[in-house]
C-alpha cells in the first residue's frame, strides 16, 4: 500500500530544507534552497556543507550540529541573534538595506538508513520582518531632526558601555558638546537655519568618529559622545580634532553662510565612579570652556 | 504519596538519573566542550497540584532568574524547567556567545543574554533528558524551548504551571559550568502519564541489576 508522497511537500515548500548526515555532507536539498542559493540539488549533494558555504562553521553552529546529533535535540538558529545562518542573497522584490537574506532556521534530528542519524535544516526568510523591525527599533533610538541616537537611547547604552568597560578592564571616554552662540545663529539666520547648524554638527562628528562610537543628541544644542576602549589622551586629541573640524566648516543653507564653534568636556570612567558619574564630570568639563571663553575642549579626570 | 514508587524503586531511579546526567555532563563535555558537573538529583513524588509551592520552597529567592521552559515527548514525557541566576547568565554569555555576534546583533546586551541563555539551556535540557531516556530505553523528541522571563518568581510560576491531576515526579539538579564559573538549577517533571512507564521501566532495570 502507498502512503502519500510527502516529498511533493517538501518540493513545493516555501522554506528551504536541506538534510546532512553527520559529518555535514548534503544528502537533500530541495528546490527552495536550489532557488535561494543558486546551487543546484546535484551540486549540493555529496558535499560538506562547509564547503559550500565556509562562513557557516562557526563555534555555535558546531555546538549545535553535534548536540543535535549526539543528543537528539532540535537547535534554533534566531535571526535576533544569528542574523543568518546561510549566506544566501535576499530574494527578488526583498526590502533595500540587508546584505544578506535574514533567516529563522531549525536543526533537528532525523533516520535515514539502518539506525543512522542525520540532521534536518529548514530555512525560513524573515527578511521582510527584519526590515520592519529594523524600522521600528530605529524610530525609537534615533533623533529625527538629526538622525544621532536620542537622549533615551544614549542613557540606556551609556550605562551598557561602562558595564562592559569595567567587565573587560577596557578604558571609556565621554565627551560632551555644545554649539557655541547657538541662540544667536538661530536668531540671526531664522530657527530652519539652526537646524542645518545641528545636522552639520552631526556630520562633522560622524567624519570625525570611529564606528563603534556612539553620538547622541543630549538635548537642544547639546550632544554627547560614547568612545569605547578610549583613554584620555586619546579622547582629548579626539576632542581637538573635532573641535578644529567644526571650526572649519561653513554651514551653508538658504542662501546663507556661516561658520561656527563649538566648546566640549571630557572625562573618562574612573575606578571609584558610582554609576554614570562620568557624564557628570563631561558636563562640568563642558561648563569651564564655556565659562573660560569658548571654542576648546576642557578635561575633568 | 510515596507509595507510588518504593523506597527501593526511588534508589534505582535516583542511580539511573546519576548515571545518566553523569553520561550527559561527559557527553557535553566531549561533545561541544562545555565542562558541565551535576549534583546528585533529588527525586520527589508528588501531587501535581503541590508542584509550584514545592518549586517554591526548593528556589532561593535571593536572585531573579532566567527560566526556560522545554516540553519533551516520549512514553517518559513532561516538562523541564532551567533556570539560571541573572548574574550567572551573564557569564555564559560572556563565554558562549562571541562578542562579534553581540556587536553584529543589534542586540541589546539583555536580548542578547537571553538568546545565549537559551541555546546553551535547549543543550543542557536535551543532554540531561536525552540521557536519561536512554538509560530507561526510550527515545524523547523536543519542543523548542520558551524563554519565560529573566526575573521569575513564585507568583509567575504558579501562573504557569497549568493545575495537573495525579501525580508528577519531580527531579531536581544543580548544574555548574566549570569553564564559566556558572550555575544553574534544572528541573524535570515527568507527566502523571508517564509515570506508570517509568515504574516499569524502574522495574526492569532492577531486574537487570539482580
Amino acid at each position: 500500500m502507498n502512503g502519500p508522497d510527502f516529498r511533493q511537500i517538501l518540493d513545493g515548500l516555501g522554506q528551504g530544507i536541506a538534510i546532512l548526515d553527520e559529518k555535514a555532507v548534503v544528502l537533500y536539498w530541495n528546490p527552495w534552497m536550489e532557488r535561494a542559493s543558486g546551487i543546484p540539488e546535484s551540486g549540493a549533494v555529496g558535499r560538506p556543507v562547509v564547503e559550500l558555504f565556509p562562513s557557516i562553521d562557526t563555534p555555535s553552529l558546531k555546538r549545535n550540529f553535534k548536540s543535535v546529533l549526539s543528543f537528539g535535540i532540535s537547535a534554533y538558529f534566531s535571526n535576533r541573534l544569528h542574523k543568518h545562518l546561510f549566506p544566501f542573497k535576499p530574494l527578488p522584490g526583498s526590502p533595500e538595506g540587508f546584505d544578506r537574506m535574514q533567516q529563522n532556521c531549525v536543526m533537528g534530528p532525523i533516520s535515514y538508513g539502518e539506525g543512522k542519524r542525520a540532521v534536518y535544516v529548514t530555512v525560513e526568510d524573515v527578511t521582510e520582518t527584519a526590515f520592519y523591525q529594523r524600522k521600528l527599533v530605529e524610530l525609537t533610538i534615533r533623533d529625527v531632526l538629526t538622525t544621532a541616537y536620542n537622549r533615551r537611547y544614549f542613557d540606556q547604552r551609556l550605562l551598557e558601555e561602562i558595564e562592559r568597560a569595567r567587565r573587560y578592564a577596557h578604558e571609556l571616554s565621554l565627551i560632551m558638546v555644545d554649539i557655541d552662540h547657538f541662540k544667536a545663529i538661530n536668531d540671526r539666520f531664522g530657527h530652519p537655519f539652526g537646524d542645518e547648524a545641528l545636522r552639520a554638527l552631526v556630520r562633522s562628528c560622524e567624519a570625525t568618529m570611529r564606528t563603534t562610537d556612539i553620538l547622541a543628541r543630549y538635548g537642544g544644542e547639546e550632544f554627547c559622545l560614547i568612545l569605547p576602549e578610549t583613554g584620555r589622551a586619546e579622547a582629548e586629541a579626539f576632542a581637538e580634532r573635532l573641535r578644529a573640524a567644526v571650526e572649519e566648516r561653513r554651514v551653508s543653507a538658504y542662501g546663507k553662510e556661516t561658520t561656527m564653534t563649538i566648546s566640549l568636556g571630557v572625562s573618562s570612567i574612573r575606578d571609584d565612579d558610582d554609576g554614570p558619574a562620568v557624564l557628570h564630570r563631561a558636563d562640568e568639563g563642558l561648563y569651564a570652556a564655556k565659562a573660560s571663553g569658548r571654542n576648546r575642549a576642557v578635561t575633568v579626570p | 504519596m510515596q507509595q507510588t514508587f518504593s523506597e527501593l524503586e526511588l534508589d534505582a531511579l535516583r542511580e539511573l538519573m546519576n548515571v545518566g546526567f553523569g553520561l550527559a555532563a561527559v557527553s557535553l563535555s566531549e561533545v561541544i566542550d562545555l565542562r558541565v558537573t551535576l549534583t546528585v538529583p533529588k527525586i520527589s513524588v508528588l501531587e501535581a497540584k503541590t508542584i509550584p509551592d514545592f518549586l517554591e520552597g526548593e528556589i532561593d529567592r535571593a536572585p531573579a532568574y532566567s527560566m526556560i521552559e522545554q516540553f519533551f515527548f516520549g512514553r517518559f514525557s513532561g516538562t523541564s524547567f532551567l533556570l539560571v541566576p541573572k548574574e550567572e547568565g551573564k557569564k555564559l554569555a560572556a563565554l558562549f556567545g562571541d562578542e562579534s555576534s553581540y556587536r553584529d546583533s543589534e542586540l541589546d546586551f539583555g536580548s542578547f543574554e537571553r538568546e545565549v541563555v537559551v541555546e546553551i539551556g535547549n543543550i543542557v535540557i536535551g543532554a540531561c533528558v536525552g540521557k536519561l531516556a536512554e538509560m530507561l530505553k526510550d527515545r524523547v523528541t523536543f519542543q523548542p524551548p520558551r524563554y519565560l522571563g529573566s526575573d521569575v518568581d513564585a507568583v509567575k510560576l504558579r501562573q504557569h504551571l497549568a493545575e495537573n491531576e495525579g501525580v508528577a515526579l519531580v527531579f531536581k539538579t544543580k548544574f555548574s559550568f566549570s569553564n564559566a564559573d556558572a550555575y544553574g538549577l534544572l528541573f524535570l517533571i515527568a507527566a502523571n502519564d508517564s509515570i506508570e512507564w517509568t515504574k516499569k521501566a524502574v522495574d526492569e532495570y532492577i531486574e537487570g541489576l539482580a
